[in-house]
């Protein structure tokens, strides 16, 4: 259990950096409210640019890149400057100092716990009065359109998020941006989004007359079989512990952490330490690995090469669970199932994925662009298509609205197909969107995430360890963020 | 009050840095600007600390934040342990800590290129070269092959080693890698900081050019004329035809026959992990136009093409890659002597014409007839297999260098499988091979120099 010292200090110092940052500027006078509509409002005739930092690789930076193209016929006086910080660490780390120092971006790729870290400063622009029944509901932005005689012309639209649009996207992802202290401000939107699934050997299942497992008792049950067929086999392998221990919280209903003050890390009680220790016993058994007690390495090679006949992982990762690499095509046919459960009639999933957050500027044009440019891409079906086709990832937007694109249509019906292993992950993914939960958010939240995976893996390999693990992973939140 | 001092002792930390960095100027690297701060000299190699170290040298540019090494077994600086090492094979795979620069090996991006350069730069200039772990203990990435690593440099004459991933973050060669989450992680953010602030490289706006990445329209030409001059055409994007003849490695092979030279030419389109329509387009027997941008793949001692796709929501995009003509065609795997494929000293000839001060002229290439035929298919007949070597680990585990004697000679050339294995899924292991005269068919490559024939199917070897 090695701590990253300097890892979590830069956390704990970046955050006490921004809290002084932001006490600092209360010194100054009364508090400024999130934003102020200027008196014409949104002006479409003076260039402004925005900021965007993400974590897209070229692929997925060509298709935002299209999409600009068309944003920008709609509002021909934005420019968006958008760049890769690498992963989302790697975003957050920059935006942290830029933050400090006043100059950071006015979006960006974020996690809930990148915004709690943000919002030590105050950096984050509350969405609410953007969003149906807000401030700005009855406020309307110019658009350039072309007229039926092809003349270049404006129209009014509604500047902030319609019913209808809100109804557009899934309420489960639209809801983590709630996530945060009281819940009651909306500090981001979804962007795009992964959940957990299970890949599964469906030619192995098929010759052995083996039931894909629903629910923990199936699996374990499947798990005894299997061992019986190749008793040196992983009946299943599960890539991050933390997940799963945070997922097992949520389908039991087990605390994990809160955020709503009080004590924030509730995670060591009896229903999880009974959890843990159940698939302690599963590990003595050999019925799993996770990726940390594989070497911390991914666990699809176990699954692509027959070590493993189930991998429980992340639904954008569905390219590396078959092997395309040969015109011998696919060694085996891949399933994809929900990830087993407590209670089916009431499945969970965890929701993963990045959001984009707005962060506070002096220029209200910035901002007011900054939201525009948002609104056009989470409402926007066919970019939501060609990026979920493209990234493996699923849309934020409902199935039912998905349909209105046949091409994406088009894709998700070769769910079927070998060469779209990655159009059936998104099918499966979407045909489970009202399964999923979010953590709450805070400064900590993540160190959370790191001790119960920790716990995890500790116990699984000793299992006699499990009281000083729990006991370990507590102390180690509460020294550093309690 | 405890979470105080904590926050303090940070805030201490990254004050003092950037205070002891100031009056550092670079005295190393390139592009000084008054007011820069050389971050890669303001940490030292402390010896005595108790991460791993180990002097090396290179055995392997792959990219800008990824190099392999061979270990200096008798250094006087570090003490060498064999046994860190035997989980790779003896030598180290470098991925570099807290840094990560654009590709320029698969999907080719801006600034990768040019990453990869200074990085080699650096490298080939140093009088000695050390890498060390975060911790106390050699750490593997999640491929389970390369080490995460800082790479520390002494340039010829200095007295002090450079961090190299300070340094590409410094001059904007790379963006952020978890760059907070490691020992030297103030100094990377600061670095990084700084990078942006002057708006370098990775960090400078969309309109700044990279000497080394073209982001014009494709060239159009033939195979022929590409491997003639694909010198020209590295990381340029080029749009060529060709028949599929083989998928193995995320990679397809393409080639076209020549009539005027009776030779067939080929080349490697790498499509990486991608799913989809570009796999359907890439299926063995398709006549196909790839639009790519050119690159060398080091490792596999290779021109390729790679940054291949195929949009199905933007059909009549110009850099799709797709299906032309509607029948599939038989590869040809053209029967050859072996001898053809080793023996050097046979060369071809292209003519084509260039403009010169406004006057077009004709130019003439030649090539060695070995290197014109890589990535083409090919049969060869009657080898007698009079050696065997199975790669014992990782990811080519039970692949086979299958050395053999070529018919009416002495001489000998390498078929080298992939993991094959028969109709049941069981592993193909040397012993079918091992002194059984066979024929084969496959993809010319070559390794460390050599030229040899790829086979990836256990259908493709025959035994007499």
């Amino acid at each position: 259990m090695k701590k990253k010292l300097s890892a979590k200090l830069t956390v704990v110092a970046t955050a006490c950096m921004m809290a002084v940052s932001f006490a600092f500027a209360g010194c100054s006078g009364n508090a400024k409210p999130d934003f102020e509509m200027p008196e014409n409002g949104f002006d479409p005739d003076t260039p402004v640019t925005i900021t965007f930092y993400h974590s897209m690789g070229a692929k997925l930076r060509g298709v935002l890149d299209n999409y600009i193209e068309e944003f920008n016929k709609l509002y021909p006086n934005i420019t968006i400057d958008h760049k890769s910080q690498g992963d989302y660490d790697g975003v957050r780390d920059v935006i942290s100092n830029q933050i400090i120092a006043g100059n950071q971006p006015n979006l960006a790729y974020c996690y809930p716990d990148h915004v709690a870290l943000y919002n030590r400063s105050n950096a984050v622009l509350s969405l609410n009065d953007f969003l149906p029944g807000g401030a700005y509901a009855n406020v309307t932005v110019k658009q350039a359109a072309v007229d039926e005689n092809g003349e270049e012309t404006t129209v009014e639209v509604p500047l902030g998020l319609t019913q209808e649009e809100k109804d557009m996207i899934n309420p489960n992802y639209y809801a983590e941006g709630l996530k945060f202290d009281d819940g009651s401000k909306m500090y981001s939107l979804p962007w795009i989004k992964s959940t957990e699934v299970m890949y599964y050997n469906a030619d192995f299942f098929e010759a052995n007359k083996l039931k894909v497992p629903e629910t923990w008792d199936e699996l374990e049950q499947v798990c005894e079989q299997i061992k019986k067929i190749n008793k040196d086999a992983y009946p299943f392998t599960y890539d991050s512990e933390a997940n799963w221990f945070i997922t097992m919280c949520e389908q039991y209903g087990s605390p994990y952490t809160s955020s709503a003050g009080g004590e924030k890390y509730l995670f060591d009680n009896q229903t999880n330490r009974e959890f843990v220790q159940r698939f302690a016993d599963w590990y003595q058994k050999g019925y799993f690995t996770t990726q940390a007690l594989n070497g911390n390495t991914y666990t699809s090679g176990l699954f692509t090469e027959e070590s493993a006949y189930m991998c429980i992982g992340s639904s954008g990762g569905a390219s590396y669970q078959t092997d395309t690499g040969s015109d011998l095509g696919a060694p085996f046919t891949v399933g994809i199932a929900q990830i087993p459960q407590i209670h089916p009639e009431d499945p969970k999933v965890i929701s993963q994925g990045p959001s984009v957050c707005i962060f506070k500027n002096e220029d209200p044009q910035k901002v007011l662009a900054s939201w525009l440019f948002l609104k056009f891409f989470i409402t926007n079906v066919n970019f939501q298509a060609e990026f979920s086709s493209v990234s493996g990832y699923m849309p934020v937007l409902t199935p039912e609205v998905m349909e209105k694109n046949e091409t994406y249509q088009a894709f998700l019906a070769k769910a079927g197909d070998p060469n779209y292993l990655t159009a059936l992950s998104v099918k499966v993914g979407m045909q489970h969107a009202n399964s999923y939960f979010v953590s709450p958010a805070f400064v900590g939240s993540s160190e959370a995430r790191t001790q119960v995976g920790a716990l995890m893996s500790s116990v699984f390999s000793n299992p006699q360890g499990l009281d000083a693990a729990f006991k370990y992973a507590i102390d180690q939140c509460e020294y550093y963020f309690g | 009050m405890k979470k105080l001092s904590k926050f303090f002792v940070s805030l201490l930390c990254a004050a003092l840095i950037a205070l002891m960095a100031m009056p550092m100027l670079a005295a190393c690297g390139e592009e000084d600007t008054p007011g820069e701060v050389d971050y890669a000299s303001s940490l030292t190699l402390d010896f005595t600390s108790p991460t791993k170290k180990q002097e090396v040298k290179v055995r392997l540019y792959v990219d800008g934040d990824t190099t392999h090494f061979n270990p200096v077994t008798d250094s006087t600086l570090t003490d060498y342990n064999a046994a860190d090492f035997e989980k790779t094979y003896g030598y180290i795979k470098a991925r570099y800590l807290a840094v990560n620069t654009p590709e320029s090996t698969g999907d080719i991006e801006k600034w990768g290129k040019t990453a990869s350069d200074f990085t080699r730069k650096q490298l080939e200039s140093a009088e000695s070269i050390v890498v060390e772990s975060d911790d106390g203990n050699w750490n593997l990435d999640t491929t389970n092959e390369r080490y995460l690593l800082w790479i520390w440099y002494k340039p010829q004459g200095a007295t002090q080693f450079r961090n190299l991933n300070i340094e590409l973050l410094q001059y904007g060669y790379g963006r952020s890698s978890s760059s907070g989450d490691n020992r030297y992680g103030e100094t990377a953010l600061a670095a990084l900081a700084q990078a942006q602030a002057q708006k370098l490289r990775c960090f400078s706006p969309a309109s700044t050019k990279d000497p080394n990445f073209f982001d014009d329209d494709a060239v159009q030409l033939s195979l022929k004329a590409l491997r003639f001059r694909v010198d020209e055409y590295v990381n340029k994007a080029v749009r060529v035809e060709g028949i599929v003849t083989a998928r193995f490695g995320n990679t397809a092979y393409i080639e076209e026959y020549d009539e005027e030279t009776k030779t067939s030419y080929g080349m490697a389109v790498y499509y990486g992990f991608q799913m989809g329509s570009i796999l359907d387009v890439l299926q063995v027997g398709n006549r196909v136009s790839v639009h790519g941008k050119v690159s060398y793949y080091e490792a596999g001692d290779t021109y390729q093409i790679s940054d291949v796709e195929n949009n199905e929501f933007r059909p009549t995009s110009k850099t799709n890659t797709f299906v032309v003509g509607e029948e599939a065609v038989e590869p040809p795997f053209t029967e050859m002597n072996a001898t053809d494929i080793i023996d050097a000293g046979r060369e071809l000839e292209y003519q084509f014409e260039v403009e010169v001060d406004g006057e077009e002229k004709l130019e003439t290439r030649k090539l060695d007839y070995r290197e014109a035929i890589m990535g083409t298919s090919v049969t060869l007949k009657g080898l007698k297999v009079i050696e065997t070597y199975t790669t014992a680990d990782g990811t080519s585990e039970g692949a086979m260098s299958l050395t053999c004697q070529i018919p009416g000679s002495t001489k000998t050339i390498t078929i080298r499988t992939q993991v094959i294995k028969d109709e049941q899924g069981n592993l193909i292991t040397a012993d079918k091979y091992n002194q059984k005269t066979i024929d084969v068919k496959g993809i010319v490559g070559k390794f460390k120099g050599e030229y040899q024939v790829n086979v990836h199917r256990a259908d493709y070897i025959t035994v007499l």
